[in-house]
């Protein structure tokens, strides 16, 4: 009775007692019983419901067995979540300015990082994160980097998971959307980033009705420099494609390792100008009956890219089109119906392909690719000269899933999980016999979903989020704009089946893809070493250790040499002219576990958080004259609301 | 137990009169067209001629009559003309490509056999693709290709009377769309016998009438998406995994149809999607997974209208999938199913109008004779949960209502089984809607 892991199931049994005999049980357990039971009557609950609430609930203190990073959608951010609690636990600070994390509102370090997503001169203060990846090392998760691509304005960032923080955002104005990023190589090498949308590449011009001459796409593959935790966009390359929509990607892994996949919608070539006479861009895309799945030998590549056979355009190595063809780096294969998903098997043999008009998962087996590659048996080539390889040839079977079948996640039990759009439902297949065993419903209109370890070589099964694009009825009505809901399920429910659980719903941004970790492989700082600059995690120029703090003027500039302790400010008068460039250096000098401060200036748009051990600059012109309130935004003690000080910014003469 | 599996087998038995369910053998009834009658003042072109070379020396609004035997294919009909001729006069593929390819204002292929296509489905290679306005396809038969008919960014085409048959030795997957619409509109699709494709599709394709064609043995027997204004009526759908699904539309009339025997991964009657104004009347829903599903309200303004349906045989006869608001449900016939209605997700279907419908677990009485029970037909919901915990609840299934709840009652006291729909007039008698369909 001591082990608390007991107890649910004693509830559990007192539960099903009090259910099933119809008699009231005695003695103290009948208080139990029926207290229960009570409870079960006032909030009109189910013994399922109960059982659910049992393997969900955690109470205070318990940490949760996994953590999910879900993609913010377009908050620009990433969403950390736990499992089975479906407790948010954080929002990352990604591409957009976030107040509480200091995130771009006058420290420099976020400040230089949103910086470097500039595109075009213009900088760009949104995203619309789509699929998260978390850095592999042999096929699984490592638990030290996350990456997570933009959308809109093509980009990827780099997470450093030590601090869970954005350390880098590199953009290439080679293309000018993508949709398929981040996906990792196996030993995380590369991050995968497909355009979505062609355009003219390097940010040209060039008339629409020139589509089929001028528009391309490119699949780059962004260098990953593990021990500095950056990507390198000199060592990246791409290689040029067709100017269809390339969609999601996945690399391939064990057998199929050096090789990545990539869906393409609309190889119609379609562009829209519904007002132009064309059909519509969804119509023209929705035409034929099969796009192509590309086949990219990245490892070539690599290759060939190291041997100088390629263009430089806007700053990044291409393999032009004729190059790739010409070194096998890159095959179609006809697949079936606007494909969305292409999900690489963990053992590395098969991709599983879902089509939105579909109601069937096509199952290529990457041994069959391989043997028609090496045998050059091609059926025909696309207007571009890429080999198309036969499609019957090419496919192990089929599955017939259901309506709508989008995404593949695996467990470790031999078994798929796809997603079905059109029946907003969860199919359960098993991956050898090619047969679904179950199907759960999902509210509603689910789009990707995310099993523990789902994207790795040892998946672990266990948890499945249905992440559902719409919420309808599920929650409380907060107006016209509604969450996203996101629905845990467990896959090892009564008898192995699938039960839904719990909905969460996520009230900012529409999330798209997320990863789920066993929470023991992430191994975070609980506050930084004193001093300590995040972005380069090491000792920053500037810190400031006790007792030396200052304020030095040469001639204009006025650095500000600052500490941070509960609760107070070093110096807490920041005296200045007006039209000073001022330097604060702020370090915060506690070493206690979440004693974090904040340091925000009136009127100067400045807010930092400052967590234990951490060093910040922040640098402003003292342009308007007056006196400044500046104060901790970060309850830290008794005196928090005494952690403060001015800002005396004298006229200029 | 009335309602074990012998009583289901009986029931089935009844409900199958005058309706052929073979799996194997379907009905011609639905579709039973005459053969086009040879133009007068045809010029005959023989097998051992060159159709292509005919064609392009035909004047404007000439006629062709092939004369049996094989005549090589692929061609192009970039002109006027109307090509005839008997099934014994086949136009076969030459290996790669779409066979027939019409790109004409008017042009008519009339009766002949279209035999095999390329293999592509990546080029939607198929036997008649039709491009043009006023195009007829009429009493055609087309075997061993893998698209059927395709019409794409075509007015008032007609696609009439033509026997297209797929591979029944193919999976579903690995099969052609049978006969498609994509950016067409005002055009007619009748009377067509359709057998082992894939789908018939109506794709970004308004105005237009699916009706009387025999659609059996394929997947989605009929595909309406992004296709307002349409009518499907009179057609049977037999074996198909899909009847018709309507999809992102409005207005559209689904009438006097018959889907019978669908059974396989989605096992549904008739799909309706996120769209409004759509009417389903008097159509036979049979031998189905789900009998009709409904996912998405209408919007504002708009409605679903199931009127004066027959829905018997299915595991689940009405599944509402994701609200159930704007919809009514007056006059069906809801009988022999497994489960008569199932909201997904808890949810009800209080919010729907029922009225007038025929409930066969309904238990109440008629004292005033009119007909209509005097007590409200109420259905209480047993969760798929409750069953899997207490196997014993199955043998309830779709027993009586009040049994159910009472049964509920006595094993799960602490369960309230929440009420999924009333209807307050319910049907004494079943109205016969099967009787009376073709």
């Amino acid at each position: 009775m001591s082990d608390p892991r007991t107890l649910p199931r004693l509830a559990l049994a007192l539960l099903l007692a009090a259910c099933s005999g119809g008699k009231a049980p005695s003695g103290a357990a009948a208080g139990a019983g029926s207290g229960l039971a009570d409870l079960m009557k006032a909030r009109n609950l189910s013994e399922a419901d109960v059982q659910a609430a049992l393997k969900t609930y955690t109470p205070t203190g318990r940490h949760d067995d996994y953590v999910m990073f879900a993609s913010g959608g377009h908050s620009g951010q990433v969403i950390v979540i736990g499992l089975p609690s479906m407790r948010i636990l954080k929002y990352i600070a990604v591409f957009t300015p976030e107040p509480w994390q200091g995130w771009g509102y006058g420290g420099e370090e976020g400040q230089k990082v949103l910086d470097e997503g500039t595109r075009f001169g213009h900088a760009i203060r949104w995203a619309d994160t789509h699929h998260p990846a978390l850095s592999e090392t042999a096929g699984d998760y490592d638990g030290q980097f996350l990456f997570i691509g933009d959308k809109a304005n093509p980009r990827l960032a780099v997470i450093d998971l030590r601090d869970f923080s954005t350390k880098q955002i590199v953009t290439t104005e080679l293309i000018g959307s993508d949709h398929g990023a981040a996906f990792v190589t196996p030993n995380t090498d590369y991050v995968i980033e497909p355009s979505q949308y062609p355009t003219p590449l390097g940010g040209a011009y060039a008339d629409v009705k020139e589509f089929n001459e001028k528009y391309r796409g490119v699949a780059i593959f962004w260098k990953f420099d593990r021990a500095k935790g950056r990507l390198d966009p000199a060592r990246s390359f791409a290689v040029e494609l067709p100017p269809y929509m390339q969609d999601l990607s996945d690399a391939g892994k064990l057998d199929s390792d050096g090789w990545a996949f990539f869906n393409s919608i609309d190889t119609e070539r379609a562009y829209g100008g519904d007002q132009e006479g064309n059909p519509p861009l969804e119509s023209g895309a929705s035409q034929n009956d099969m796009d192509y799945l590309h086949v990219v030998n990245w490892k070539k590549a690599e290759e060939v890219a190291a041997a100088g056979k390629v263009d430089t355009i806007a700053g990044m190595r291409v393999i032009r089109l004729p190059t790739a063809i010409a070194e096998g780096i890159l095959y179609f294969i006809p697949e079936p119906k606007s494909p969305h998903g292409v999900d690489v098997t963990p053992d590395g043999k098969d991709i599983v392909v879902g089509g939105k008009l579909d109601t069937h998962g096509t199952v290529y087996s990457f041994a069959n690719i391989k043997k028609l590659i090496d045998a050059k048996k091609f059926d025909g080539k696309d207007p571009y000269g890429v080999p198309i390889l036969p499609f019957k040839e090419a496919i192990r079977g089929q599955v017939e899933l259901g309506l709508g079948p989008l995404h593949t996640q695996y467990d470790d039990k031999g078994f798929a999980y796809t997603s079905l759009f059109l029946e907003s439902a969860v199919a359960k297949w098993s991956v050898k016999d090619l047969k679904v065993v179950q199907k759960v419903s999902t509210h509603f209109n689910i789009g990707h979903l995310s099993t523990a370890g789902g994207d790795t070589i040892h998946p672990e099964g266990k948890y499945l989020v249905a992440m559902n694009k719409w919420a309808l009825d599920r929650f409380t009505p907060v107006g016209p704009l509604l969450p996203q809901n996101f629905q845990l399920i467990d896959l090892a429910g009564a008898g192995g089946q699938m039960e839904l659980l719990y909905d969460l719903p996520i009230p900012l941004g529409e999330p798209h893809y997320a990863q789920i970790i066993k929470a023991d492989k992430l191994k975070p700082l609980q506050v930084y070493p004193p001093g300590t600059d995040p972005a380069t995690m090491q000792k920053a120029q500037y810190a400031v250790d006790g007792g030396k703090e200052r304020v030095e003027r040469n001639g204009k500039d006025v650095h500000v040499y600052m500490t941070a302790i509960r609760s107070h400010f070093t110096p807490d008068l920041i005296r200045v002219k007006q039209g000073d460039q001022v330097h604060v250096h702020l370090t915060n000098l506690e070493q206690a576990y979440d004693a974090t401060h904040g340091f925000a200036i009136n009127s100067y748009n400045i807010n930092e958080s400052i967590e234990p051990g951490e060093h910040t600059d922040v640098d402003f012109v003292a342009d308007r004259a007056g006196v400044f309130p500046m104060y901790c935004t970060e309850f830290c003690s008794a005196l928090h609301l005494e952690m403060a000080g001015y800002l005396l910014v004298e006229p200029a003469r | 137990m009335s309602r074990d599996e012998g009583a289901r087998a009986v029931a089935v038995a009844a409900a199958l009169a005058g309706l052929a369910c073979s799996r194997t053998t379907p009905s011609v009834r639905a579709a039973v067209a005459d053969a086009p009658p040879r133009p007068a003042g045809c010029v005959a072109v023989d097998p051992g001629a060159s159709l292509q070379a005919a064609i392009d020396a035909a004047p404007e609004g000439a006629a062709l009559c092939l004369v049996p035997g094989r005549h090589a294919g692929p061609i192009r009909v970039s002109r006027r003309v109307t090509l005839w001729g008997p099934r014994a006069a086949a136009i076969v593929s030459g290996g790669g490509g779409t066979t027939v390819d019409i790109a004409a204002d008017g042009a008519e292929l009339l009766g002949v056999t279209v035999d095999g296509s390329g293999r592509r489905f990546d080029l939607l290679d198929a036997a008649v693709r039709v491009r043009g306005a006023g195009v007829r396809v009429e009493g055609v038969a087309i075997v061993r290709a893998t698209f059927g008919i395709l019409v794409e960014k075509s007015r008032g085409a007609a696609v009439r009377g033509n026997v297209v048959t797929g591979n029944p030795d193919a999976t579903v997957g690995m099969r052609g769309d049978s006969i498609r619409l994509w950016e067409t509109t005002d055009s007619l699709v009748e009377r067509n016998q359709v057998l082992d494709g894939r789908d018939v599709v109506v794709w970004y394709s308004a105005r237009n009438r699916i009706v009387h064609n025999l659609i059996a043995r394929s997947r989605y027997g009929t595909h309406l998406m992004y296709s307002s204004d349409c009518e499907v009526a009179g057609n049977r759908y037999e074996a198909d995994v899909v009847g018709a699904f309507i999809m992102y539309s409005h207005r559209v009339r689904v009438r006097g149809n018959v889907v019978v025997g669908a059974a396989a991964s989605a096992e549904m009657g008739v799909g309706i999607k996120d769209s409004g104004d759509v009417t389903l009347e008097r159509n036979g829903l049979v031998h189905a997974g789900i009998g009709l599903y409904l996912d998405g309200n209408p919007p504002p303004g708009e409605a679903v209208r199931i009127d004066g349906n027959a829905i018997r045989l299915c595991d689940a006869a009405v599944v509402f999938h994701a609200g159930a608001t704007r919809v009514e449900l007056t006059g069906n016939e809801i009988a022999d199913n497994r489960v008569a209605v199932r909201v997904d997700g808890r949810g009800d279907a209080l919010a729907v109008a029922w009225d007038g419908n025929y409930f066969d677990d309904y238990v109440g009485y008629d004292l005033d004779g009119d007909g209509i029970g005097d007590l409200p037909y109420e259905l209480r919901s047993l969760s798929g949960e409750l069953v899997g915990r207490y196997p014993n609840l199955a043998f309830f299934r779709g027993s009586p209502s009040l049994e159910l709840t009472d049964a509920v009652t006595r094993l799960v006291p602490l369960l309230q089984p929440p009420t999924l729909l009333r209807d307050a007039r319910p049907r004494m008698r079943p109205p016969r809607i099967l009787e009376s369909l073709p």
